[in-house]
């Protein structure tokens, strides 16, 4: 496909052009890295103090919170300015965008990159050591690898999902901050423990409206937990698809209500 | 046939009361309170092929809102644009291929690398094959000389330059329609002479369709045939320069330092003894020993201005202004 082509040209030069500030770029990278070390060692000390949560063992934790960071940076890399698409909005960036004879979605996702390398190393281990040891173990056969390796794309398709449709509310608001922190940074914190810590209302709305639940708690239930049928793949996959096309519905109604900016 | 037409073209803006506070975004969201602005109502035109047209306007009259519907960025609340005999709403990356776009205060190019590194990106975009895009660019080197900062990145680059890049990274894919908004805003005198030059040639020796927004009289003047001019949403007229020129005179003001104190006072009118013909000479303005009259020069000569002027009191320095444009065209509608 001649759009792949392009996206990955794109790619580079937003990498080549990220390097022009070489310094900035070590500072941020590093600063970053930091961050998650500390979010997740905090993570280690709780567990380490109560050992496991509510039938939830340090190994099925991490796994959770692995399979999450994991679809989390790879939402990152390529749809950080969806992540971030306040100022597509508020300086008019997106202008440019919708001359250019591309998918729009298109045009946008490819506007901007960011490097993740590091988080995604960390996330990587994670997931891969908590796997490893609940293999060992015996809690998970063979077929976890698989399941793991799809439910890391799921996730990923439903972080995209509700980062765009929060992105799309934007065409109405114009600010999307705010909100990107409850539907993004509070979720994602959220699902780093099992959901069934939490009250009714939060896990219903982590399963609907917002469906993080659906990126790593409800397949990790059959995956690593055994608890639930196999019925939870297809239902992560049909999730993700119908998160997908909600959140690209909101956007192709909202791109018509872009109201742009005055000069 | 028109090569950019737009009938009934009309934009209404519902902007949601911002609340304060917490959660603005979503209470925002959720409000029903709605404040309507009308940012263009009920417009017709139509562009020729070949046309050199300028679009003006005071500030907030609409021009950037209409530009941008016949673009494609923003949907019309009601009515139609046809470029090309497509709607560049519903046929949007097909009319983006047609139409080449130039935002004065922004820029398509990208910020931290090399001018000619953009043009290979656009060329991807546009799906140019290499031996048209070279065509393109050696066509586009004769108007705009751009090998001397070829290399330079773009941020880099004078105000003057990174026109130059913008205005051939929007040529680039070879469109027969230019729009223009603002092209020489913030730019010093030679730098916009050099623009309109390249404007120039640009509709006379390749057939570009142009049309242009701008606050500067003089881009008008030495470049369009036609102007339209937009107030509040509204398309106030529409016709040849000589025409609108005619309407206007040539509104001038006299600014006088006398030696003394002047008896001068705001309101006044001087030279009653003048023929009617000569219009209106009045006093808009004293301030200590100076004072400023407004006059046309269609109808009297700033000569005969001063001469009216000396016999209020020596006079030791004069500056001549033209008013703005914008404010002469609101002055008249």
């Amino acid at each position: 496909m001649n759009w792949i082509r392009i996206s990955w040209m794109l790619y580079r030069v937003n990498v080549r052009a990220r390097m022009q500030y070489r310094l900035s770029f070590l500072l941020t990278t590093l600063l970053a890295s930091l961050v998650t070390v500390a979010e997740f060692l905090g993570l280690v000390v709780l567990l380490h103090a109560f050992g496991a949560i509510k039938g939830w063992n340090v190994w099925e934790i991490g796994y959770l919170y692995g399979v999450l960071m994991t679809a989390k940076y790879v939402y990152r890399s390529f749809g950080s300015a969806i992540n971030n698409f306040e100022p597509y909005l508020v300086n008019g960036l997106l202008d440019q965008l919708l001359l250019r004879p591309m998918p729009l979605l298109l045009s946008v996702v490819t506007s901007r990159t960011r490097m993740v390398g590091g988080e995604l190393l960390q996330s990587l281990t994670v997931l891969g050591v908590c796997l490893g040891r609940l293999m060992r173990d015996g809690t998970a056969g063979w077929t976890a690898v698989p399941a793991t390796l799809l439910i890391v794309c799921t996730g990923t398709v439903i972080m995209f999902a509700v980062g765009l449709a929060t992105a799309a509310v934007g065409f109405w608001t114009t600010r999307t901050e705010d909100l990107s922190v409850l539907t993004d940074n509070a979720s994602t914190t959220a699902c780093q423990l099992p959901l069934s810590l939490f009250p009714d209302w939060l896990r219903t709305l982590l399963l609907t409206v917002i469906p993080f639940g659906f990126i790593n708690y409800v397949p990790a239930m059959f995956i690593v937990k055994g608890e639930w049928g196999i019925w939870t793949i297809p239902a992560t996959v049909a999730a993700a698809a119908l998160a997908l096309a909600a959140a690209l519905a909101l956007w192709q109604v909202g791109v018509r209500k872009y109201q742009s900016t005055g000069t | 046939m028109a090569m950019l037409e737009a009938t009934g073209l009309s934009k209404t803006f519902a902007t949601a009361v911002p609340k304060a506070g917490k959660l603005r975004e979503i209470r925002t969201l959720f409000s029903r309170e709605r404040k309507l602005v009308t940012a263009v109502k009920s417009l017709d035109l139509s562009v020729a092929e070949g046309e050199f047209v300028g679009f003006i306007g005071p500030n907030g009259a609409g021009k950037s809102t209409t530009i941008k519907m016949l673009c494609g960025i923003l949907h019309p609340s009601a009515g139609e644009v046809r470029i090309g005999g497509l709607s560049p709403q519903r046929d949007r990356r097909r009319v983006a291929r047609d139409i080449g776009v130039v935002f004065g205060q922004r820029s398509q190019l990208f910020w931290d690398l090399p001018l000619k590194d953009s043009f290979d990106i656009l060329a991807a975009i546009f799906r140019l094959g290499a031996a048209e895009k070279r065509r393109q660019l050696s066509k586009l080197e004769e108007v705009l000389q751009l090998r001397e900062f070829w290399d330079t990145p773009v941020r880099r680059l004078s105000l003057g330059q990174r026109m130059r890049g913008d205005l051939a990274a929007a040529l680039l894919h070879d469109p027969a329609l230019l729009v223009l908004d603002e092209p020489t805003i913030g730019m010093d005198a030679t730098a916009k002479r050099q623009i309109r030059d390249h404007l120039k040639l640009l509709n006379a020796e390749f057939g570009k369709t142009v049309l242009l927004t701008t606050h500067d009289m003089d881009d008008i003047e030495t470049l369009c045939e036609r102007v339209m001019v937009i107030s509040r949403g509204e398309l106030l007229y529409d016709g040849g320069l000589e025409r609108l020129r005619a309407r206007i005179g040539l509104p001038t003001t006299v600014r006088v330092t006398y030696a003394r104190e002047t008896k001068l006072t705001p309101g006044m009118r001087i030279g009653g003894g003048l023929s009617d013909a000569a219009g209106e000479v009045a006093v808009t303005d004293v301030q200590g020993r100076e004072a400023a009259v407004s006059c046309n020069r269609e109808h009297i000569g700033v000569m005969e201005v001063l001469r009216l002027l000396s016999e209020w009191g020596d006079i030791v320095d004069i500056r001549v202004e033209e008013p703005e444009f914008e404010d002469i065209v609101s002055r008249i509608y």
